[in-house]
């Protein structure tokens, strides 16, 4: 259970040189952190229908969850140089994740659910709990084969229900922009599709196997074998669990420490659907969310524990003496309560 | 490591204190105590799938959940799931884990922490079930395993774990895991699995019960996978 405190900011593509000068000298960090990570966004796929009974109150919720793993462009991705579309193209990639190459090694996966932030109106900053627990190897009797099918049937369920979706007003987790939402819907298609392709390559994927094991040739698809096993290990214990992956994004910057705070600069980039052909073969093609490379800042301090009304304190002052302090260079805001908000809206 | 999990559910304070005496005499490396935490979760009936969310008040299926802690796996759970796929989920991270000064089996890797997926204060699995995914998930019973001992033999390719099990505080019987190195038995047939167990029952004199040695997917074995499968077999009372 992590509490954790903070506070947002975002600085133009511009400031960035400048401000990362600034929190170098701050913070006394030469070389920043670097982080990168994908995260699935999910949600349940079954409806909660609570028996409503007099003078008893229900406070379970249904929660969007996050399964956060980390990803390596492999490239030359420069933060500090702009990422701009030449004819229609980016040139940002992303490994298949779900690609049976990258399976040499286990993936691990944080699954984070989040309450929504505390409320009142003298918040200094933004307060949350979070719970997270990671996961770092799955298995499955389930054969990839009919996995396969049950992950399409998913994929089909969930169109169905992504047209519903448009008119209830469901709220996505959201730490990062106000024209997220609508950017979530256009992800979810893209999930959808990217799935789809995926079903594809694994079904090439099957028939080459089966060419290979009449050739009797050293099968070095084997590894690849045991790959897609674990492949789809994952998603099928996310099925078991009860839930279903909507929406995908990937976050790649840096940051600085400076005590217990943690400085985040990053920017968020999802799929890029108008790329059909990647330059290089298993590569997804990325694009910025937010395409004028505004940078996201996120500082916070995590807190073990809840009820540790001390620690809290001093770690809003501290938060409170650091906006104070980089007031000049940008300003940092508590966000907005009702995006954070990640309990699924029960449908009456 | 192949396992098969035993319950003697008729073990009484005298054949438990004989059984360890016998194992004493064939001269095990100790490896001290463990004991375990074995729950069982069944899905919220009010979670209906959707296309039967209009006409359904209850979920017409039960789906089980089980997570098993066994303190010889520091900070990590496995869980499983409807009998079907399973997960190990741990909290120590592989640069702390050094600083506890013992080697860990399980572990996240560093990167994981320093790229920035994890915040480092990772919840046990069960209790993230029992926080969060109630809707889903509501926790049925909790099986203890207490006062457990390790018994190293054969060279460290044979390991015994016994622990007395309780359900709600009460004494429900032995329980005996039986872990073997996999060039002992025959990892290609799993059917051969019984016959080895039977074989090191009767040579170290372990009372009969409840044996199972059953894996997951006996094409692809799964030294966790596999344990939890058993555990779930066999302690469902």
């Amino acid at each position: 259970m992590v509490h954790q405190l903070s506070l947002v900011s975002s600085i133009a593509h511009g400031s960035y040189v400048q401000t990362v000068s600034t929190l170098q000298a701050f913070t006394g960090m030469l070389s920043p952190q670097p982080i990168a990570t994908y995260t699935l966004l999910t949600k349940p796929h079954e409806v909660f229908k609570p028996k409503f009974e007099p003078g008893k109150v229900n406070q379970i919720e249904q929660y969007y969850m996050k399964c956060i793993t980390t990803w390596s462009d492999g490239s030359e991705f420069d933060l500090a140089s702009a990422v701009i579309k030449e004819n229609g193209s980016s040139n940002v990639f992303s490994g298949r994740l779900f690609h049976a190459e990258d399976e040499s090694v286990q993936r691990i996966w944080t699954l984070q659910i989040s309450d929504i932030p505390i409320a009142g109106k003298n918040q200094a900053c933004s307060a949350q709990t979070i719970y997270e627990s990671t996961l770092i190897h799955t298995h499955t009797n389930v054969k990839s084969e009919e996995n396969k099918i049950d992950a399409m049937d998913v994929d089909l369920e969930h169109k169905d229900k992504s047209d519903v979706k448009g008119d209830t007003k469901e709220k996505e987790e959201d730490k990062k922009e106000e024209d997220k939402k609508e950017e979530d819907k256009k992800e979810e298609d893209k999930k959808e599709e990217d799935k789809k392709e995926e079903d594809k390559k694994e079904e090439e994927k099957v028939e080459k196997k089966n060419d290979e094991v009449k050739h009797s040739e050293v099968n070095l698809e084997d590894g690849a074998e045991t790959g897609s096993g674990h492949k789809d290990s994952f998603l099928q214990f996310l099925e078991d669990l009860g839930y279903e992956t909507i929406s995908q994004y990937w976050i790649k910057g840096i940051r600085f420490f400076h005590g217990d705070i943690v400085i985040e600069i990053f920017k968020v980039l999802v799929r890029d659907d108008e790329v059909t052909e990647p330059k290089e073969e298993g590569k997804i093609a990325l694009k910025l969310l937010d395409e004028s490379n505004t940078f996201q800042i996120r500082t916070y301090i995590n807190i073990a524990k809840s009820t540790d009304i001390d620690l809290i304190n001093q770690g809003t002052k501290e938060l409170l003496r650091l906006q104070e302090f980089l007031k000049n260079l940008f300003k940092l805001e508590i966000p907005d309560r009702m995006f954070m908000d990640s309990r699924v809206q029960v449908r009456k | 490591m192949v396992s098969a999990v035993l319950l003697i559910q008729k073990a009484t304070p005298e054949t438990i204190t004989q059984f360890h005496d016998q194992l004493s005499n064939e001269l095990p490396t100790l490896r001290g105590k463990w004991n375990f935490n074995f729950k069982i979760f069944r899905n919220n009936p009010y979670s209906i799938p959707q296309e039967l969310a209009e006409t359904a008040t209850v979920a017409p299926e039960s789906k089980w959940l089980y997570t098993l802690s066994p303190s010889y796996l520091s900070d990590s759970s496995i869980s499983l799931i409807n009998g079907k796929s399973v997960g190990v989920f741990t909290n120590l991270i592989k640069e702390e884990a050094g600083e506890h000064g013992h080697s860990v089996e399980l572990s996240i890797p560093n990167s994981h922490l320093h790229k920035g997926a994890t915040t480092d204060l990772n919840d046990p699995f069960d209790f993230f079930v029992a926080q969060k995914l109630q809707s889903l998930w509501t926790q049925r019973q909790l099986i203890r395993g207490d006062g457990g001992r390790i018994y190293e033999l054969e060279n460290g390719n044979l390991t015994i774990r016994t622990s007395n099990v309780f359900l709600h505080g009460n004494f429900r019987g032995l329980l005996v895991q039986i872990e073997i190195n996999q060039n002992l038995c025959n990892v290609d047939d799993v059917s051969s699995f019984a016959s080895t167990f039977e074989t090191i029952r009767n040579k170290y004199g372990i009372p009969a019960g409840d044996l199972s040695c059953e894996v997951l997917d006996p094409k692809r074995l799964d030294t966790y996978a596999d344990l939890i499968y058993q555990y779930s077999k066999i302690l469902n009372f």
